[in-house]
């Protein structure tokens, strides 16, 4: 297994004749036996990251270190990287433990030894039922994990999952993401997992890191992530529904700072971070958001309350989404599903002020981390 | 309310392959009724015997108390889109709705009224003079749906219009679907879907579909919480629900197996469904986030020393992955997204006031009648 180092890399594209800066000044650093997720929307920039990781996509510029050994000059084949693909790739003419021995077969492996290895894998990811039928035989969810037993029998320094379970129905998904769980606890496997699903990227990896237009936004562990987003996108980002935002206007009123919000209407909301940084960055705007989960109706306890109509309900099974109109802001509310509303009653929405994020209108940055 | 579609003992099937067996069911008037089951269950099969599109083997289809069984695809006022729409590239998204409308005949004064409601209620009123190609991915498939709405019909069959779109763009796309529900309120809609968050939030009533029959039509509430049989109880809910296999010990008043020991005797429900059962083992199901835990040894009888072998969150809720001594993995729901560590104890056991009973052969639910046999 290796550390895997990524040092103010950048990557530029030729296309259509323009050129697009991909990845710019990624600096990632991943641990031994880690597990790191890369999400981030279509075009972030996470498949090149993983591509140059791979060695299927040159550097641009930067370095790449394994173990701090610089591999950017390695081609993919030297780098004793394992590659799962969304799309399996088995070769269709192959059984099962064939298609597994063949990439130790290449590598002129004894047959013993060759034999010992896929029996290892086999066993380890329990699949000892299907390995003499070929891959047309099988489900999708038994094809990924053919998929991920190739990639792992030559016990990489690094695996990379592109999508791995994106486009299994759900049964699959669950018996597979539990399989890969599995391996990266007993291997120590380190792993990079890119998703364009956060839903994913949460279920599995120990550390997130969130990409968008090619720049690094955040990486941290997964609590760090949804604790203290360090900008809009990222807090907008994980969760569903996404966060609730209210524009609001800095005054100072006798030295205490308030936030009134900027459409009807009028909400007034406590400012909880250190004024002194409001005042000496001359921030005029700043955005608060409160999760829907930390919104409640009709609760005596919270701190702010507010008046609305219910505007929408959706009954999701294990919770309930609810949209309650106040002035010109809708906001969601994730609560339990025994509390029952009906579209169009009145309800109070309320949430507590040390619930709240704040962001600098302007820059969209956390008011805690301005200066990052 | 009257019916507006009724499928009477209708069989279908594609070569030796059958489809539909059987299937019986009305849907009412301005109703927004969602099909829903795993892929290739047949839900589109319905949809496509609905417009026309296909012909039944067997049995009838009334449309309007009419029997419409032999009536082409043209003649029934039914509009439909499918799962993957087309767009034309080279038209705006004026010209592609307004073209739908020519087709028909529709005049000219009337067309541009049409378009613009329909632009309206989708939201994308403003778009109307852009081509398909400077839309986001949502922005198209409003525009898709437009093509089906745009013409006023009584009946719109909608195959998975959400399905080919990510995970963030759907759920949104699904609430905004709410408004579009409302204002589509004297219509009889007809959605197919494999997502149960969406059937559960959108259908006014859900018809399950699960292998050939119909398994359970009900309100979705209802389905959620009393289901007919394990098939729909795994069908719905996320992560899926946990399931027990006990041996029945009637005299002394328990479930058990090597894990688990559980007391009925005194949960008034789930002992009387046990007196009535007959077999000497039951399967027990508890969702997720009905399971009692702790990481301390608890005072109580019945829990079972388990594993934490992984932990998810998701949307700020947490997912325990525990692996019990006898190797089956349960997932428990949590309302704390603060991780535990792969390897520590927990002590489980499941909520009988919340839990089910399934028959170990039929696998249905023994609260609504399972096991009699």
């Amino acid at each position: 297994m290796s550390s895997v180092n990524l040092k103010d890399v950048n990557k530029y594209y030729y296309s259509a004749g323009q050129l697009v800066h991909a990845v710019q000044n990624l600096n990632m650093c991943i641990a031994d036996g880690e597990f790191v997720a890369i999400v981030g929307p279509s075009g972030c920039g996470k498949s090149s990251t993983m591509r140059m990781i791979a060695g299927l996509e040159g550097i641009t510029s930067g370095t790449l270190e394994f173990d701090g050994k610089v591999v950017n000059h390695l081609p993919a084949s030297e780098r004793n990287v394992a590659l799962s693909f969304e799309s399996y790739a088995l070769y269709q003419h192959m059984t099962v433990r064939e298609n597994i021995a063949f990439c130790l077969k290449m590598k002129k492996l004894k047959d013993e030894e060759i034999k010992k290895k896929t029996d290892w894998i086999i066993s380890l990811l329990g699949i000892e039922a299907i390995c003499d039928y070929k891959p047309s035989n099988l489900s999708g969810g038994q094809s990924q994990l053919v998929s991920l037993a190739r990639a792992l029998v030559r016990q990489p320094a690094v695996t990379l999952l592109d999508e791995p379970i994106s486009h299994l129905d759900r049964g699959a998904r669950q018996d597979v993401s539990m399989k890969i769980r599995e391996l990266h606890n007993n291997l120590g496997l380190t792993m990079i997992y890119v998703t364009h699903n956060q839903e994913e990227a949460f279920a599995l990896a120990d550390r997130i890191a969130v990409m968008d237009g090619g720049r690094l936004l955040q990486i941290g562990r997964r609590e760090e992530i949804l604790d203290d987003p360090r900008d809009m996108f990222v807090a907008e980002f994980v969760g569903e529904p996404s966060m609730n935002f209210i524009h609001c206007n800095v005054t100072h009123d006798n030295g205490e700072i308030r936030l009134i919000s900027k459409n009807k209407p009028m909400i007034t909301l406590p400012f909880n971070g250190d004024p002194a940084v409001l005042i000496s960055k001359e921030i005029k705007e700043v955005t608060v958001g409160v999760r829907p989960i930390d919104c409640h109706l009709n609760k005596q306890s919270d701190s702010i309350q507010l008046s609305g109509e219910v505007h929408l309900y959706e009954h999701l099974g294990e919770n309930a989404i609810v949209r309650v109109c106040v002035g010109d802001y809708s906001i969601a509310v994730d609560i339990d599903p025994s509390i029952k509303v009906a579209i169009g009653e009145k309800v109070t929405l309320g949430f507590n002020s040390n619930r709240l994020y704040y962001f600098d209108s302007a820059s969209g940055k956390s008011i805690n981390h301005l200066d990052d | 309310m009257s019916n507006k579609i009724e499928f009477k003992g209708v069989h279908k099937s594609f070569g030796s392959n059958q489809v539909l067996e059987d299937v019986n069911f009305s849907i009412r008037q301005n109703e927004f009724f969602v099909l829903f089951g795993p892929s290739s269950v047949g839900k589109s099969t319905i949809l496509k015997l609905i417009a026309g599109l296909e012909y039944v083997d067997d049995g009838s289809i009334l449309i309007d108390d009419q029997d419409v069984t032999t009536m082409p695809a043209g003649k029934r006022n039914v509009r439909m889109a499918f799962e993957n729409f087309v767009l034309y590239p080279h038209m705006t998204v004026y010209e592609n709705l307004a073209g739908v409308l020519r087709n028909s005949k529709v005049k000219r004064h009337e067309i541009d009224r049409l378009v613009h409601d329909t632009t309206r209620m989708l939201g994308i009123e403003q778009y109307l003079n852009r081509l398909p190609r400077q839309l986001s991915g949502g922005q198209k498939q409003r525009v898709s749906l437009g093509r089906a709405l745009v013409m006023k019909s009584e009946i719109y069959l909608l195959d998975e219009p959400l399905a080919h779109l990510d995970a963030k763009l759907r759920n949104e796309l699904r609430t905004e679907f709410q408004d579009i529900k409302s204002v589509l309120g004297n219509a009889t809609v007809v959605y197919v879907t494999h997502d149960y968050t969406e059937a559960m939030a959108l259908g006014d009533r859900v018809c399950v579909l699960y292998d050939k029959h119909i398994a359970q039509l009900d309100k979705p509430e209802v389905i959620y919480n009393r289901p007919v049989n394990l098939a729909v109880a795994r069908m719905f809910g996320q992560p899926e629900i946990n399931v027990l296999r006990l041996n029945v010990d009637k005299a002394g008043g328990r479930l058990y197996n090597d894990s688990f020991s559980l007391e009925i005797n005194d949960k008034k429900s789930l002992g009387e469904q046990i007196y009535n059962y007959e077999k000497n083992t039951v399967l027990l199901g508890c969702r997720p986030r009905n399971w009692l835990f702790s990481f301390t040894q608890p005072a109580e009888d019945g829990y079972c020393e388990a594993e934490v072998i992984g932990f998810e969150i998701r949307n700020f809720r947490g997912i325990i992955i525990v692996k019990l001594p006898d190797g089956q993995f349960l997932s428990i729901l949590t309302e704390q997204y603060s991780s535990v560590k792969a390897g520590t104890k927990i002590y489980i056991k499941p909520d009988l006031n919340h839990s089910y009973l399934f028959d170990v052969e039929t696998e249905e639910n023994l609260a609504i009648g399972g096991g009699k046999n």
